[in-house]
């Protein structure tokens, strides 16, 4: 083990033995300006979604459930849903329904009017909105065999009114002990993020190659010209992946080790927070990022909440909601802004990126560009 | 009992000429079954000299019927020794290593085939080189349409027949058409009508020389001698083709004054070169459309190549299959029509170097630029509809890049003026 590694097992293994001692979100110490308020139940360890006014969306013992900033709280569908998510505009929000053989995506408006239903075979593991007309949702389908596990990924681009679009993100067979690796981990191998530029997304991917240990490959794909660029390894069950605001990094949790943040396409290291990150978010400008229950400002730890406590960022930046034992939070008075509005010249933009993709043009000649395109 | 069957013996031996004896036992059979082998070979040299069917074709009746006793090249060199070396050191040796080729990926293949190329038990081949067109044919079409001629390589028999030694069947030019005629490289019908041909034809071999006169002098079995540029018509560099021209020289020689042959010779270089300005010409205009993503289909939209998989080919493994139609134009000029003009000029024939060599390869240059010009049109007009202008001229340049027809500083520099014109 390496000496970074033993000091990242130190610190892990000390936050672990504190956020312990303090489960009482309530006292947790905050940073002058800053408040925490309950403002919901939920079943504990079940998804939940923050809009970008505050509302939240969550899981509660009567079904699915909208909570306003007001605290009023309506019951919008009866069933469970294992991810939530709301649209860019905020008029609507997805939710993946566990069923029998397979996921029930639907989508709902704010009064929790039903707007569309489709079903897809397998379990839907990740989900994101890429515009304010499209869902993503990625699926993992398990084939056991004597010999191993085949684990096929797809993706689906569902606009809410048409059948899904389905393509293959990975087909990769394990051998039988990776195969029977707890489920939770499997399918917790894949997930999906969605570039700032909807043109993008990043995905992991279990792989297993023999003689070695099983990773999760970190790639990216470009939505129109299907090229695929490796953009790092991380160990298997670490946790999520994020685009940074400026859609050029990525920020990669490693459950064996730290979060990183990778610029793109090369993957080349460019900060990294001593966490695995297995809880993680970036607050919309990216000047916070919540991981494994420590608030970070600016790259310092500004508050510490319980390690096991989930958070998201509330995309105008006024707040942070948090889920801990069955129960939903939100931090406010953040010092944080809105994502950054998308460059004016945002059709050359994406043009050169979709060049870049190609591989048309070079790293190099993308980013002399985009300065240009920018400093307008 | 015993002395009469001995005497039944000795007369019937006596009754057959000295040479049945050494096809003992094979005669009393074949005389019936393959008579016509018989009576050519009573006929042959090889009968006079006592050589007899086990000579050739061993003892393993076996193998003979299963056609696995085949008599190549091998069996006859030992006692053809000077003939072997001489054939095997020409073009006629290398077979030109067209109709080769690993055939055992190749869907609806036949066991047999594996023949042309292994030897029983061997996995190694005889040649590694491979031939596109010859993979791309039925095993019908193979076997007669490629490996008829191309067999020529490993069997004396090709030219010689196969038990009859009789010279005046290959002091013939008759025995060269079989496969130096048609559309690809006529030499029999340039030959024919040339001043030679004529000649040859009403005073004699004397007067007018035939195929064997020039490229088989003295008897030799290099039929290379003489010889300055490829069978494809690629010109030889000048360190191997000098001394080919001065030895060709030297055979015009025997019936022309020195100066006249190396002048009419160097008339024929001429043309060639000319001729190959105009080839390359229309290569390169293929290529650009290749680069441009314009050839109609594009290598990746139609079967693999063979040898090359999805890419474009150009060279002498070109098809004449699966292409766009501005290559299979391509395919004529370069496989006809420059193979007949440059061979016309080379073999005299005033009418195949012009009319059905030069003037076919202009023409084909008119219809290749007419053809891209279409290609062209076609794609600016689809580009109105989808403005993927910076795109296509980004993708040409990496394949002209790739390829090495432009250097690093140009393909910097083109890649610029695109970006810089996509800004507006």
């Amino acid at each position: 083990m390496t000496a970074r590694r033993l000091i990242v097992a130190l610190i892990l293994l000390l936050s672990s033995a504190l956020g312990g001692c303090s489960t009482a979100m309530q006292g947790t110490p905050l940073p002058d300006g800053f408040s925490l308020k309950k403002v919901a139940d939920s079943v504990p360890g079940s998804p939940f979604a923050a809009n970008r006014d505050g509302t939240l969306a969550s899981v509660t013992k009567g079904g699915l459930e909208i909570t306003d900033v007001d605290g009023s709280s309506r019951n919008i569908a009866s069933e469970s849903a294992s991810l939530l998510c709301f649209s860019p505009g905020g008029s609507r929000l997805a939710a993946a329904m566990p069923i029998d053989n397979g996921t029930l995506l639907r989508l709902f408006d704010l009064e929790g009017k039903l707007l569309g239903e489709t079903a897809i075979k397998e379990r839907v593991t990740s989900m994101a909105w890429r515009s304010t007309e499209e869902v993503l949702a990625a699926s993992l389908g398990i084939n056991k065999f004597t010999f191993g596990s085949q684990l096929i990924s797809r993706l689906y681009r569902w606009d809410g009114l048409t059948p899904p679009l389905a393509t293959t993100l990975s087909d990769v067979t394990v051998r039988p002990p990776v195969g029977k690796m707890p489920q939770e981990t499997i399918y917790g191998s894949l997930s999906i993020a969605v570039s700032p530029y909807g043109d993008e997304i990043a995905f992991s991917a279990l792989r297993d190659p023999p003689l070695f240990t099983p990773y999760l490959r970190i790639s990216t794909r470009h939505m129109e010209t299907g090229t695929e660029h490796e953009v790092a390894k991380t160990s298997v069950g670490s946790g999520g992946i994020i685009y940074t605001p400026d859609g050029e990094s990525l920020v990669v949790s490693d459950a064996h080790a730290m979060t990183r943040k990778l610029a793109l396409p090369d993957g080349k290291e460019t900060d990294a927070w001593p966490t695995p990150g297995s809880n993680s978010a970036l607050s919309p400008s990216g000047e916070y990022a919540f991981l494994d229950g420590r608030l970070y400002h600016s790259g310092k730890v500004i508050a510490t909440f319980p390690p096991q406590t989930r958070g998201t960022f509330i995309p105008d930046g006024s707040g942070l909601a948090l889920s801990l034992d069955g129960k939903l939070y939100l931090v406010k008075g953040l010092q944080d802004r809105p994502a950054p509005p998308l460059p004016a010249g945002l059709d050359r933009l994406l043009k050169l990126r979709r060049l870049r993709s190609l591989g048309l043009i070079s790293e190099q000649e993308y980013r002399a560009q985009k300065k240009k395109e920018t400093a307008k | 009992m015993r002395s009469i069957a001995a005497a039944i013996s000795t007369a019937v031996m006596l009754a057959l000429p000295l040479a049945a004896m050494a096809a003992e036992p094979c005669l009393p059979c074949h005389k019936e079954k393959t008579p016509a082998a018989v009576e050519q070979w009573l006929g042959s040299a090889h009968a006079r000299a006592n050589v007899g069917c086990e000579k050739c074709h061993g003892t393993d009746h076996e193998k003979m019927l299963k056609g696995e006793a085949k008599v190549d090249m091998k069996v006859c060199g030992p006692c053809h020794q000077k003939a072997y070396r001489e054939h095997t050191a020409s073009r006629h040796g290398m077979g030109l290593h067209s109709g080769w080729g690993c055939t055992r990926n190749l869907p609806n293949r036949k066991p047999g085939e594996c023949r042309f190329c292994h030897q029983k038990g061997d996995e190694v081949p005889t040649s590694d080189v491979q031939c596109a067109r010859f993979l791309k044919q039925s095993p019908e079409m193979g076997e007669i349409g490629c490996n008829y001629c191309h067999s020529v390589e490993d069997a004396c028999d090709s030219c010689h027949s196969k038990h009859m030694t009789d010279l005046k069947i290959v002091r013939d030019p008759n025995s060269c058409a079989k496969c130096h005629m048609g559309p690809d490289h006529p030499q029999w019908e340039m030959w024919q009508t040339s001043l030679h041909g004529t000649l040859n034809a009403s005073a004699g071999k004397k007067v007018g020389p035939d195929c064997q006169t020039c490229h088989m002098p003295k008897g030799t079995h290099d039929v290379s001698i003489g010889m300055t540029m490829s069978s494809g018509g690629v010109p030889y560099p000048a360190k191997k083709a000098e001394p080919a021209r001065a030895e060709m020289v030297r055979i015009c020689g025997s019936c022309h004054a020195p100066g006249f042959a190396k002048r009419e010779l160097d008339r024929g270089d001429q043309v060639r070169s000319q001729s190959l300005a105009i080839v390359k010409e229309a290569e390169k205009i293929i290529w650009d459309l290749n680069d441009r993503g314009m050839l109609d289909p594009m290598p990746a939209d139609r079967p693999p190549h063979p040898l090359s998989g999805p890419r474009l080919v150009t060279d002498n493994q070109m098809l004449y299959e699966d292409t766009s139609h501005i290559e299979r134009l391509f395919f004529k000029m370069k496989k006809y029509d420059y193979a007949r003009t440059v061979k016309g000029a080379y073999h005299q024939s005033p009418a195949y170097a012009h009319w059905y060599g030069n003037a076919e390869l202009k023409m084909d240059l008119v219809d290749i630029k007419s053809e891209a010009s279409r290609l062209k049109e076609r794609k600016r007009g689809a580009a109105v509809a989808s403005p993927e202008d910076a795109e296509d001229q980004l993708k040409t340049l990496k394949n002209k890049f790739e390829r090495g027809a432009i250097s690093a500083e140009e393909y910097a520099k083109g890649k610029a003026e695109v970006l810089e014109k996509l800004k507006h």
